[in-house]
């Protein structure tokens, strides 16, 4: 098992020097450059101009300009931003826990409404029910999220009120990062006894319309996939062994044969946590969630180029390892994968 | 009497319009009696046990005068009730061992959760000796290590070694065996037949065998009743049945037999010209009259009713060996 871990580990090093060289070299192609930007379109003096693209190493060739990076980043050093002058690793890890909190929420509110859904749309099999929630699951996986953001914002926040229009926290509290997870970190002892559960919700309150938006996608996928792969589990022999041994339909259903269509959904949901990090940029933009999709965007306009590589690098890094978590949690629910 | 079935008649709603599959089929079954059920593919064996452990699809719609169970009457009784007959008075086992044992646990979780429904005074340990004690009898060597394995870890036989432990768990009244050893190996098809009898004396269990294979039955059933298109056509002892077989089906099933009737060495095998009908489209009068070469224009147009004498049940204008 470690063995495994390891070498999918180790598939990381190539991916990592594909996708560096392909960020690097596709950033510079964009028209724009950081240094214009930062002078400002006019009264730009020559001089300073030269001077400050030599101090940012942009003017040499690319591709020396790409072994210097490299070999900053094989040390863990990915440069500083241009724009705020901070360390791109710092940076990075301030707003990763926002993203990972947004995304986590967003997908287990995804997989715990979608798996249901499709098990009943599954075994209720073309009722009406089942109809009108493929019907709806395709409405949602067909939605553009920058536009379900917007409606989402306009009713809950705009016409009812409900919720907040954007940010992460009241400007009420003050928390200290703990773990980074706001929804953790507001349950701590010390911010409990100075304001009780109040920031609590708050934090809950402001996280609950981005995750939906950025859930919806999700969601409908894996209620498809769960309809799909339950059906197909139902008709195993497996399933009338365990209605001959006298199980009620309801253990039937949610024991012997879920199990078994949970494979396939391990593995969407897998592939769907590389689509929450694409969602992320979109979503966060819409609800100023200050997590890496924002910061992307920011660093993206300012044609902050360290940013946006060592960005990149740290998406790729963790769209990895995720799929390393699972291939494990495969193995968990596949027995034929346990070694 | 042990289950009693009186005209069972199935009919499924499908996309193209109602098919019948089986038509008024009654029999009935002593304790601790075997009754082989014989047939090709499609003639209707599988539906009419899935209508005894009440395992029929929506789609299916059953009418018959009597489907008594052990003094229970199997049409009116309600769905919690049945489950505590499913898997406790009756066992049941299938053609697939490796299919039918699910794969995502182990074959000591499926015995124990058998166990666990239908004797809620067992406790733990107790389930668990149980189990051990029920791989033991079904002839599985190493049980313990075995409990915990999972079904790919098995080969066919074993599988259906354990499949069989399940169905006995509760010690049934009933083992339905549905081509229980059609998928195995040759050599595995008698140990498995050999266990099963083993079983039934053991458990004085009735049980009903279904198979396609005639040389299965010959050994092991009290009585056989071979079934044609959803119908019973012949039913007798096993011994009345095979030496003379009166409907020219049951007749054409023994010719097709390897080493029965084939007469000279390598000559070709008789073979039973033509398929079973669709059920949606059953032909007039005797279900068999098109394969039948006795088949004349009563046949064509009457279907013979079911007549019993002492000796057997056939349902035949013009019996094999009968004078014209």
């Amino acid at each position: 098992m470690l063995r495994f871990i390891l070498g999918k580990l180790g598939d990381l090093v190539p991916t990592l020097i594909g996708i560096s060289i392909l960020s690097f070299v596709l950033v510079r192609f964009v028209p724009g450059d950081p240094v214009m930007l930062l002078l400002g379109e006019r009264g730009a003096d020559p001089a300073v101009y030269a001077q400050m693209k030599k101090d940012m190493g942009l003017d040499l060739p690319v591709w020396r300009q790409y072994i210097n990076f490299a070999t900053d980043a094989a040390q863990g050093d990915l440069g500083t931003s241009i724009i705020s002058k901070r360390p791109v690793v710092k940076e990075f890890f301030d707003r990763f826990p926002a993203t990972l909190e947004l995304g986590v929420v967003a997908l287990l509110f995804a997989i715990i409404i979608g798996i249901p859904l499709g098990i009943i749309a599954a075994v209720k099999r073309n009722s009406f029910y089942d109809y009108f929630l493929m019907g709806g699951s395709l409405l949602g996986y067909s939605m553009p999220i920058f536009w379900w953001g917007l409606v989402l914002i306009l009713i809950f926040s705009v016409q009812l009120g409900w919720t907040p229009v954007s940010g992460r926290m009241s400007v009420m509290f003050y928390i200290e990062p703990w773990t980074g997870f706001m929804l953790i970190d507001t349950l701590t002892s010390e911010v409990r006894e100075l304001d009780g559960l109040a920031p609590f919700w708050s934090a809950l309150s402001h996280l609950i319309l981005p995750a939906v938006a950025m859930g919806t996608i999700p969601l409908a996928v894996i209620a498809r996939m769960t309809r799909s792969s339950m059906l197909e589990v139902l008709g195993e022999d497996y399933i009338r062994t365990a209605k001959a041994k006298g199980l009620s339909r309801y253990r039937t259903v949610a024991v012997h044969a879920l199990r078994n269509a949970l494979i396939p959904i391990v593995t969407i949901v897998g592939l769907m946590f590389g689509s929450i990090i694409t969602g992320a940029i979109l979503t966060e933009t819409i609800f100023s969630w200050p997590g890496i999709g924002r910061w992307l965007v920011a660093s993206i306009n300012a044609r902050d180029y360290p940013v946006i590589q060592g960005g990149v690098l740290f998406i790729a890094t963790m769209i990895v390892i995720i799929n390393v978590l699972v291939d494990l949690a495969y193995a968990v629910v596949n027995p034929k994968m346990r070694g | 009497m042990l289950l009693e079935i009186e005209d069972l008649s199935i009919t499924f709603d499908t996309a193209k319009g109602p098919l019948s599959a089986t038509r008024q089929i009654s029999f009935s079954l002593e304790e601790g009696e075997t009754l082989g059920i014989v047939g090709e593919s499609g003639c209707g064996k599988s539906i009419t046990n899935l209508a005894i452990m009440g395992l029929l699809p929506d789609t299916a719609t059953i009418t018959a005068k009597k489907m008594i169970f052990d003094g229970v009457d199997l049409q009116t009784i309600k769905e919690n009730d049945f489950r505590k007959i499913r898997g406790a008075k009756i066992g049941m086992i299938f053609q697939d061992p490796m299919s039918a044992l699910n794969p995502s646990f182990t074959v000591g979780f499926q015995i124990d959760e058998t166990l666990k429904i239908h004797c809620p005074e067992m406790d733990k340990s107790a389930r668990g000796a149980r189990a051990l004690e029920l791989m033991h009898q079904v002839g599985i060597p190493a049980p313990a290590e075995r409990l915990k394995n999972y079904a790919h870890e098995l080969s066919g036989g074993m599988s259906q070694r354990v499949m069989i432990a399940m169905a006995i768990a509760c010690k049934p009244k009933l083992l339905i065996a549905d081509e229980p050893t059609t998928a195995l190996d040759v050599t595995i098809q008698a140990q498995i037949m050999k266990l099963l009898k083993d079983l039934q004396k053991e458990y004085q269990m009735a049980m009903i065998l279904v198979t396609h294979d005639l040389g299965v039955v010959a050994q092991n059933a009290d009585r056989i009743q071979v079934m044609y298109a959803g119908e019973i056509v012949e039913s007798a002892k096993s011994k009345v049945l095979l030496q003379d077989p009166k409907h020219p089906y049951t007749d054409g099933l023994l010719s097709s037999l390897p080493g029965k009737k084939a007469t000279a060495f390598r000559a070709p095998l008789p073979s039973i010209a033509g398929m079973v009908p669709d059920l949606r489209a059953r032909p007039n009068g005797c279900q068999f009259n098109p394969r039948c070469e006795f088949a004349d224009d009563k046949c064509k147009t009457t279907l013979p009713s079911l007549e019993h004498d002492q000796a057997r049940t056939l349902r035949c204008f013009h019996p094999v060996g009968a004078s014209v």
